[in-house]
């Protein structure tokens, strides 16, 4: 067991990547069918392996989990990853939902169904890797091994409009992470002049006295990257795109996993590393907060397409992130993490619902349902609760994050009360968009007869559902134990930004060994470049 | 004064690779004679090929015998130019695996032909160890006349002929530029020694150094295709022959790079500040100019054209973030491991072009692979892997590669340079994504299939290719050490 406990990181980033290794050389002789199952099966695993962290990461503040291993060592590059709770829950809702990905879409994607699970397990792989990554250099590398899949994945079995919405994802994408890299090399080599010593190490990095001009620029190229991502307004235009033209489940690991790794970088990266400037940009990720939940909300309304409305929704429920992060207080962070869980889940499901609406009717258009709870009554039962908590109704999951990050809003001195009562009349709207859409699709007469012979959910549907559903409902109704754990480490990013106390990373690996830890600077900065 | 019988044994140490390399060709010459009245089906390009990697392992074998200023300081054998000599026989050894169905279609005479490259390489070599100005001009020239020919090969192509004429056109003006910028030199230094000059110059820009630099510095720019010098790039490629263009791409542009830093680091260093200034600016042209221009072609060998044009930009910048006094040669390192990741990247591509169509088709144009991935997945995957190498998508070789440029960049203080580097290579991930967007993400033409002639020699070009980029992009270790020490030489 300690074995496993030891290198179980590796374990969860590697292992999709050999099952895709697997998959590509299968037989090509053999069935289309026997992808999917093996798809399932390696993604069906990772899952089961994923379970193993939760349940021996115990509690306190550390990147547990930790493995290091010398990469190159005259660079100062290391194979350094580690966890804690910003990046467990993360890790766990990507493992959870590519086995359902696979399962719902080897109904929908017939062409070439091998170079479909191999994309997605790559994906995954960069996915858990950023998510785990400790190494600068490391990080940025897996948040690079993240696009091409994706690139692949909406430009391969996208809707009419693929390649232009794959290409605009790339560059708008790279446009931010190419940005990011100046920003990573700048600031090792400034902590080099510093230190005296060249590494990528995040826990090594912290507490690098920059001067203010400085952070400001390292802040505004890894907000950058992360803020595209996100996707914070008004960086979000790529996003509705994207989430249109992409195949359901590339839909969905993009709503419910991609988007969240920006909100993981400003709480592992950027308010961390750059606490000065992160006190002078967060009225500015307020701002950026605020509009984008009316903009989206406002937008959401008027959207003709099932997808588009979702993912304009998006953009809404992202501002609440945004928000949460530019409070910088401990529930409002708090609340960020849970809304980007809850928002997984929740989102992750409304396209799985719309995809299995436009499989059955090979359309998305609403004004093409209507009535449809009189024909599907379980699809709607469905449908129904993942609207109330995509709204925000108490007791599910929706409600706790956004509740949580008005709470913030509220304690932020400055702009903090103005951006609460604004962020909450869009949580007004939510309601507005979202009820619309349900009243439009699911009540009233039906208009076209081809509605009449749909199908309701069958097994693997419903199979597919009930996890989430129960799920959305646990995070509604017991959040503690997620927002127990992430206090803590909201807590010290409040400390380190708002009062001026050091941050201080310490990565343990599973026999309690210390792998890096932040040092105790004690030499004078030394603030002049050249 | 110094006389022929002064020279002693050890000296000719110093000759190894270049010796090497002359005595195949010869070889190959006399073969020729005696293989063409017997008409047999013989072919002359295994011998030449071999022997090319026969040069780079007895290069290999013998590297610590170094031996500096042999031939009254005219050759250094150094580490330096070990690690280039390598490259060259290399390049031309993948040069003359393409070349078999390009020698048959067109029935190109085998002996002269590989006499040609091989001739080529022992310029470059020549370049890459010269301790002066003179042999530097020698090797260039040795170089240079015979791609004129080489690319002109193929007579029924007025594409070839006029790239041949375009490339002889600039070539010679290059050339008269870069003897004038040494005549100049030695005006101002009374030497053309590339150690001594320094020392005759220390300190002291007059007009006649700073004239001589400039010119030097033009001939150098034509050949590595750095705007605005660039223009005859495109046309070039396009015309040549595919196998004499991947030559021109790798060993040309290694080559002239050799040149460069020998010629900077040892011949001008007190003028540092002055040489970096201009390339500062020649390397921003470049990058922003290559990048662009790439945006809208459509012919695959144009695109490479001026995808070597950018990447000659990100080059000079690495050229540039040296410090040479401390001395730090991080720059120069990661200049040497990126032009390896380049040659890689650039042969593979090129290995893809030289088989793509049947008997008298040629495919080139980025619409001809449209729906690759579903007719050859496996080649799809090969040329879609070089392209993100290019693009400097990680885990591949040429993000290694910018990645340690940008890096010394950063640390010599050139964050300007860099963020327009990383500008310029977003910009250039849209043109290289364009290939596999082609391949994979639309329908094959109708009625025009992708073909391609099977050949083992290509394939095995395109093997060797992938896994120097996936060896150089995940397991950089090795061979930064290796550049380090070649570069070590200079410093």
């Amino acid at each position: 067991m300690s074995l496993v406990n030891l290198h179980i990181l590796s374990l969860l980033i590697f292992f999709p990547l050999l099952g895709a290794l697997a998959v590509a050389f299968l037989p090509s002789s053999r069935k289309p069918q026997s992808s999917w199952t093996w798809g399932l099966i390696v993604s069906g695993l990772e899952f089961l392996f994923s379970l193993h962290l939760p349940w021996h990461s115990g509690s306190g503040e550390g990147l547990k989990f930790a493995e290091r291993y010398e990469w190159i060592p005259s660079w100062g590059i290391s194979f350094l990853v580690g966890i804690d709770g910003f990046s467990l829950y993360l890790i766990l809702l990507t493992t959870f939902l590519v086995p359902i990905i696979f399962l719902m879409s080897r109904r929908s994607v017939s062409t070439s169904p091998r170079a479909f699970v191999v994309s997605f397990l790559i994906l995954e792989t960069g996915i858990v890797g950023s998510l785990a990554s400790l190494d600068l250099f490391l990080f940025y590398l897996f948040w690079e091994v993240m696009l091409i899949p994706m690139f692949l994945i909406i430009g391969i079995w996208g809707g009419e409009n693929k390649v232009y919405a794959a290409v605009k994802f790339l560059v708008y994408t790279m446009l931010g992470s190419v940005l990011m890299l100046v920003a990573i090399l700048w600031l090792t080599v400034r902590h080099g002049q510093f230190a005296g010593n060249f590494t990528f190490a995040l826990p090594e990095l912290c507490n690098t006295p920059l001067p203010l001009t400085e952070q400001l620029w390292l802040f505004a190229a890894f907000g950058l990257a992360f803020a595209i991502k996100i996707p914070a307004f008004p960086f979000h235009t790529w996003l509705p795109d994207a989430h249109t033209e992409a195949p359901t489940g590339g839909s969905v690991v993009l709503a419910s996993v991609l988007l969240k790794l920006g909100g993981y970088g400003f709480l592992r990266f950027a308010l961390p590393l750059f606490p000065d400037a992160a006190q002078v940009f967060a009225p500015v990720l307020m701002l950026s907060g605020v509009v984008g939940i009316l903009y989206g909300a406002l937008v959401s309304r008027v959207q003709d397409d099932l997808k588009r409305l979702i993912a304009f929704s998006s953009v809404s429920h992202l501002g609440f992130v945004v928000l949460g992060l530019g409070t910088l207080t401990v529930s409002g962070l708090q609340g960020a993490v849970f809304v980007m869980l809850s928002h997984g889940l929740t989102t992750g499901a409304l396209f799985l619902l719309v995809g299995m609406l436009h499989e059955r009717r090979h359309t998305r258009m609403i004004d093409q349902f209507g009535g449809l709870q009189a024909v599907i009554p379980n699809y709607s039962l469905v449908l129904r609760v993942v609207t109330l908590a995509s709204i925000g109704l108490p007791g599910l999951s929706g409600f706790v994050g956004e509740f949580l990050v008005l709470l913030g809003a509220s304690q932020c001195p400055g702009w903090g009360r103005p951006a609460m009562c604004a962020a909450a009349i869009g949580m007004v709207g939510s309601a507005f968009y979202m009820l619309h859409m349900f009243q439009a699709v699911m009540q009233g007469p039906i208009r076209h007869p081809k509605n009449r012979a749909l199908k309701d959910l069958d097994r693997v549907e419903m199979g597919v559902m009930a996890p989430i559903l129960v799920l959305i409902l646990v995070l509604g109704l017991f959040p503690n134990s997620i927002l127990a754990r992430l206090e803590p480490l909201a807590q010290r990013i409040v400390e380190t930004v708002v009062g001026d106390k050091e941050y201080e990373l310490e990565a343990v690996n599973a026999a309690g060994v210390v792998v890096s830890r932040t040092p105790v600077h004690t030499a004078e900065p030394v603030p002049i470049l050249r | 004064m110094p006389t022929l019988l002064s020279i002693k044994g050890t000296e000719f140490w110093a000759l190894l690779p270049l010796g090497t390399v002359l005595a195949v060709g010869f070889l190959v010459l006399l073969i020729e004679l005696f293989v063409r009245s017997g008409k047999s089906r013989f072919s002359i390009l295994p011998i030449a090929g071999n022997g090319m990697l026969l040069a780079t392992l007895l290069t290999w074998t013998f590297r610590d015998h170094v031996f500096c200023g042999a031939f009254f300081g005219s050759i250094d054998l150094d580490r330096f130019g070990v690690a280039f000599s390598m490259i060259f026989t290399v390049g031309a050894y993948l040069t003359f695996l393409l070349s078999h169905r390009f020698v048959t279609r067109h029935r190109i005479a085998e002996g002269p032909y590989s006499c040609l490259i091989i001739f080529a390489t022992a310029g470059m070599i020549l370049m890459a160890q010269a301790a002066d100005l003179l042999t530097l001009f020698l090797g260039l020239e040795v170089m240079s006349v015979s791609l004129y020919i080489l690319v002109g090969l193929v007579k029924a192509d007025p594409r070839s002929s006029e790239a041949s004429i375009k490339y002889f056109l600039v070539g010679v003006f290059s050339s008269a530029l870069f003897l004038y910028g040494i005549a100049l030199t030695y005006g101002a230094s009374g030497s053309v020694a590339l150690r001594s000059l320094g020392g005759a110059m220390a300190g002291e820009m007059g007009v006649l150094a700073t004239l001589g630099m400039g010119f030097l510095l033009a001939g150098f720019f034509f050949k590595v295709a750095a705007a605005p010098f660039h223009m005859w790039a495109p046309d070039v490629y396009e015309g040549s022959p595919t196998p004499v263009a991947a030559f021109l791409a790798t060993g040309v542009k290694a080559a002239a790079f050799a040149g460069l830093t020998r010629t900077l680091y040892l011949g001008f260093p007190g003028f540092f500040a002055s040489w970096t200034t201009v390339i500062w600016g020649v390397a921003i042209a470049t990058m922003v100019i290559g990048n662009l221009a790439a945006l809208c072609q459509n012919n695959l060998k144009r695109l490479l054209a001026y995808s070597s044009i950018a990447h000659a930009g990100i080059l000079l910048v690495a050229l540039i973030s040296v410090d040479l006094s401390v001395p730090d040669p991080a720059g120069a390192q990661a200049l040497l491991y990126y032009l390896l990741a380049y040659t890689v990247a650039t042969v593979g591509a090129f290995a893809m072009l030289s088989w793509a169509g049947e008997d008298e088709t040629t495919l080139e144009y980025i619409e001809d692979f449209c729906g690759l991935s579903e007719s050859h997945p496996v080649l799809a995957f090969a040329l879609a892997v070089f392209m993100l190498t290019l693009a400097g998508i990680p885990p591949t070789a040429g993000f290694t590669g910018k990645y340690f440029i940008f890096s010394a960049a950063v640390a010599k203080g050139h964050v300007d340079l860099v963020v327009i580097g990383v500008l310029a290579s977003l910009v250039s991930v849209y043109y290289y994504m364009k290939v596999v967007v082609c391949m994979y993400m639309f329908p094959p033409a109708p009625g025009q299939p992708f073909t391609y002639t099977y050949s083992v020699p290509t394939a095995m070009v395109l093997g060797l290719s992938m896994a120097g980029v996936v060896y150089l992009g995940l397991m950089p270790a090795t061979c930064w050490r290796m550049a380090g020490a070649a570069i070590g030489a200079l410093f």
